[in-house]
């Protein structure tokens, strides 16, 4: 039975961890043990064994699948598009224009912009991520529809509201886990305006959104304080009016039980 | 050693560009993937497991600090992941003996694969803790240290483990019938 001191540095020197000195020891050893040799010529060749094995081809839809899901916070100074009109019109933005002030109350200008294409189709609003910043302009807007979420694992509320030509989705929700909310813009006849995180959530905090294929995807945990501008497309393919359009969210918590609500203009 | 190469793309993707991210998944996602299927032992769980991986490593790519190579950070998060589906398994289906060693994969085709089939059986044969070291020693070469940081355990017990597992997986495959 060999004794600990010599496993160890049988062990060591196959994972090249041994110190300086204990190589002369080991050198001993072995010339003193057959049973050394043998254990360090056995847990040699399966180490070998081990690390010649052939790697396993991942799914060929991995890589695309994780690209495409994944989500860089980027930081805002080098994402903002200043000479967007957007930016420059919710830039512009100053408090209780009209209306109820949204629960959050401070939001507007933000990391990254975009425009809906004027006469652009769903499919235009085209691959976007950024990480939502915020900003002390506050922002009101009139209130049209709500929907109330209290569910294990994921409170809160969402509202649908207007500011000038624009709609404005306002989050205010609490989840204990990784939640990914969902909204369909383009299945309403809605572009992606921007996004605003409200400024007393900011902190160190970041949420990472994404636009493709005319959805909305946000991924953050915990307080969830933000507001979304949505464009009418010039180009409705929906041809749904101003007033009666549809907004369908989706929420994945972690843990807890998927939640569905549809928003009503 | 740092990977200058890493560290560039991973500069790239705070700065909001997909090609680097599509880049630095390109090289790793084939690693991190066999890492977590020699814990896992079934290409669909090493596959959630590996998109998890790169997903939670993007979203928090402020924590990663480029005095370490990227595959390090990202083969801690995926062990982590992987830690974590093996948990799920556990308490969404009960146990059923002999199931992660009875889907002989691509290994199979050859000769070398029967060997790789047995080293694969034995290694879902030992305890989550030593096929955890195993794998982070064997599989994706953290030293002893990087394993004592991942698991969060003394390295004196990474050796431990290490090595009792070593001897678990030789006596394994002698009893399997191969030449060790």
């Amino acid at each position: 039975m060999l004794q600990e001191r010599v496993i160890y540095l049988i062990n060591a020197d196959i994972d090249g961890e041994l110190e300086p000195g204990e190589k002369d020891e080991l050198m001993s050893v072995l010339a003193a043990s057959e049973e050394a040799r043998t254990m360090q010529s056995e847990l040699r060749r399966l180490s070998a064994l081990m690390e010649d094995l052939p790697q396993q081809e991942p799914p060929a839809w991995l890589g695309d699948r994780i690209v495409a899901r994944a989500q860089v916070p980027v930081r805002s100074e080098s994402t903002v598009r200043r000479s967007n009109p957007m930016a420059a019109w919710l830039a512009s933005f100053r408090p209780a224009q009209a209306g109820v002030a949204f629960a959050a109350g401070l939001l507007a200008a933000v990391g990254v912009y975009e425009l809906a294409p004027r006469g652009g189709s769903a499919a235009d609003i085209s691959s976007m991520v950024g990480t939502m910043v915020a900003n002390p302009d506050a922002q009101a807007a009139k209130p049209k529809d709500r929907l109330s979420i209290a569910q294990p694992g994921l409170d809160g509320s969402i509202t649908l509201g207007q500011v000038g030509d624009f709609l404005v989705l306002n989050f205010d929700l609490e989840s204990a886990a990784r939640t990914e909310i969902v909204v369909e813009l383009a299945g309403a006849g809605l572009g992606f305006g921007g996004i605003a995180q409200a400024s007393d959530e900011a902190g160190e905090r970041t949420q990472t959104y994404e636009v493709s294929g005319g959805i909305l995807r946000v991924v953050n945990q915990g307080r969830q304080a933000f507001s979304v501008f949505l464009p009418r497309l010039a180009d409705d393919s929906v041809g749904q009016r101003a007033e009666g359009r549809e907004i369908s969210i989706g929420i994945t918590t972690d843990g807890a039980a998927p939640y569905r609500g549809v928003l009503r203009s | 050693m740092v990977n200058s190469r890493d560290e560039m793309l991973v500069e790239r993707c705070k700065k909001g560009d997909r090609r680097a991210l599509a880049a630095l998944v390109g090289e790793y996602e084939k690693p991190v993937f066999n890492a977590a299927y020699r814990i896992l032992g079934n290409p669909d769980d090493a596959a959630d497991a590996t998109q998890a991986a790169f997903l939670k490593a993007f979203e928090n790519l402020d924590s990663y600090n480029p005095k370490y190579k990227f595959f390090s950070w990202i083969s801690r998060i995926a062990v982590n992941e992987s830690i974590n589906q093996l948990k799920r398994n556990r308490r969404q289906q009960p146990l059923d003996e002999g199931e992660p060693g009875d889907d002989p994969g691509p290994d199979d085709t050859v000769e070398a694969g029967r060997i790789a089939r047995e080293i694969q059986d034995g290694l879902m044969q030992l305890s989550e803790d030593y096929r955890t070291v195993i794998v982070l020693r064997h599989f994706t070469e953290c030293s002893y240290r990087e394993i004592s940081e991942i698991l969060s355990i003394p390295e004196k017990t990474v050796k431990s483990r290490l090595y009792s597992a070593r001897q678990l997986m030789k006596d394994q495959l002698v009893a399997n019938g191969i030449r060790i």
